[in-house]
């Protein structure tokens, strides 16, 4: 039986295996500045090489697109809200969005959203709970 | 560098052959596109073969198989949505070289039905719904969105695309669906993925396209002028950085390069297209490369639409086929199945639907999967 029993859903995820805790994991080219997630061999901006370093991705940002998902593949419920987000100080996300209608007029450019982690109800081949993202609205003010 | 001219093309009338393989529908392609050109499958001397579904498959040498196996290089080719553009190309650019004076490309798919499956990333784990969409729909609805977000682009005006394409499908007897649809049917029509309908997305039929591709010399020595069509641009690029790829494939800088680059190469613009058959596999999509092929300002797309500009008749018609959404959209075959409706007009064969005396068009295509990445190709060709 292994002492870790988390994972994480994605590369440019974190996920601490004992608790769970996740962190989003973000690189930033010292040579042109890019943000993108996780890790590349190179820059994709600029190609320039040893130049990524580790980038703490913010946690929140503003709503660049969406769409409602009413026919997805077998077994998916539906609708659920794609959205992507800007990520404050870069980085672009995409994730789906909960506690939220699924109506367009309600979604509007730059509608504040945070990103927060959550176990899925999957788990990898050595039982490990898989651990993602999801999106929800920043609570008005 | 020798001029790369379009001598004979064909494609099956797309559709549902549930009792034929792949290569049997390409065979068929080939043979309706040697035929147009009355040449026989001894006059080719290499062969770029085009399917995506199937790129394991050596589809080139089965379709040999079927229509003479003369034991020239085949080249299988797989770029997502923009195979047979890219297999096309191959031909195009071997022509070019000097290396062949004719060679044939040809572009098949067949398809399942419903939505299109993608690779997935982590070994495992089921992504979609829990992080957002890996569906085709979703992505171009993505798109759509982004464009509404900065322009004020309407649910109505991305509609108003399917009912454009579809009136035009019932002047193309090669089109799988062939019947007008009202401005409210589209809007009523299932929503798939907000705000393409199930009428604004492209269907999944199986069909294949074939062309042959001679040398100036070679065209001029068989005689076959009066008929051919030269090749102004035949370029092929794929996905820069942008930055929201981490989000969604870029399907618009992809192809803005390519048109810049065809533009160049073809020493000419926008303005001197008579039609234009372009990747409409989501009735958002349109809109998007009206302003990514330059055919309209910033932000303009939707009065282009409202306008009737780019409808039969209009002054930049787009998609007289009946495009993706009604042709349907055999990935491998799609590509070429584009560069057939613009030459039917560039020859002045395209019946009730013809642009009147048209001289130049342009076709293009742009593929992608989801988190991986796109490829792009803008073919102008000239009449003589």
């Amino acid at each position: 039986m292994t002492e870790e029993t988390f994972s994480s859903a994605f590369d440019y995820i974190k996920v601490h295996p004992k608790s769970g805790a996740a962190s989003l994991m973000g690189s930033r080219c010292r040579s042109c500045g890019t943000v993108l997630l996780g890790a590349r061999r190179a820059c994709p901006a600029c190609c320039a090489r040893e130049s990524l370093e580790e980038f703490q991705l913010a946690m929140a940002g503003s709503l660049r697109s969406f769409t409602i998902v009413h026919r997805s593949y077998p077994g998916v419920q539906t609708p659920f809200i794609a959205a992507i987000v800007n990520l404050d100080g870069g980085g672009v996300l995409k994730g789906t969005l909960r506690n939220f209608p699924a109506d367009p007029m309600r979604l509007s450019r730059g509608l504040r959203l945070r990103v927060q982690f959550a176990p899925t109800d999957q788990r990898d081949r050595e039982g490990r709970t898989f651990v993602c993202h999801h999106l929800e609205a920043e609570p008005a003010l | 560098m020798t001029s790369a001219y379009l001598v004979g093309i064909d494609m099956i009338p797309f559709g549902r052959y549930p009792h034929r393989s792949a290569a049997d529908l390409g065979a068929e392609a080939v043979l309706l596109a040697l035929d147009d050109a009355g040449l026989s499958i001894n006059d080719i001397q290499a062969v770029y073969a085009g399917t995506h579904l199937m790129a394991n498959a050596l589809m080139g040498q089965q379709i040999l198989r079927q229509v003479g196996e003369t034991g020239v290089p085949i080249v299988n080719v797989a770029n997502a949505c923009a195979t047979g553009a890219t297999a096309f190309r191959e031909a195009v650019l071997a022509v070019r070289a000097g290396q062949y004076q004719m060679a044939l490309a040809v572009g098949i798919e067949k398809m399942g039905r419903g939505l299109l499956e993608v690779p997935r990333g982590i070994e495992g784990f089921s992504e979609e719904g829990e992080v957002a969409s890996l569906t085709p729909p979703a992505m171009f609805s993505h798109l759509g969105i982004e464009h509404a977000f900065k322009y004020g682009t309407t649910f109505e005006q991305f509609a108003k695309v399917a009912v454009k394409n579809h009136h035009h499908s019932t002047f193309n007897p090669k089109a799988f669906s062939r019947r007008e649809t009202p401005l409210e049917e589209v809007m009523a029509s299932e929503m798939i993925s907000y705000p393409n309908t199930k009428l604004m997305c492209s269907i999944n039929v199986d069909g294949a396209a074939a062309a042959v591709v001679a040398s100036e010399g070679m065209m001029r020595r068989l005689g076959l002028v009066a008929r051919s069509l030269r090749i102004r641009a035949s370029v092929l690029t794929s996905n820069p950085f942008v930055l929201s790829e981490d989000a969604v494939t870029d399907f618009n800088q992809v192809t803005r390069n390519c048109a810049r680059l065809a533009y160049e190469a073809a020493a000419l613009g926008p303005d001197d297209l008579d039609l234009v058959e372009l990747h409409d596999c989501f009735a958002t999509a349109e809109l998007l490369h009206y302003e990514n092929l330059g055919l309209c300002g910033e932000g303009e797309a939707g009065s282009l639409i409202d306008g009737g500009v780019t409808a039969a008749g209009g002054a930049m018609p787009v998609n007289l086929s009946g495009g993706l959404l009604s042709k349907g959209h055999p990935l491998g075959a799609t590509g070429i199945a584009n560069i057939y409706e613009v030459a039917l007009h560039l020859r002045h064969e395209a019946g009730a639907r013809q642009v009147p005396d048209a001289q130049i068009a342009l076709t293009h295509v742009v593929g992608g999967i989801p988190d991986l990445g796109s490829a792009c190709a803008i073919h102008v060709l000239e009449r003589p």
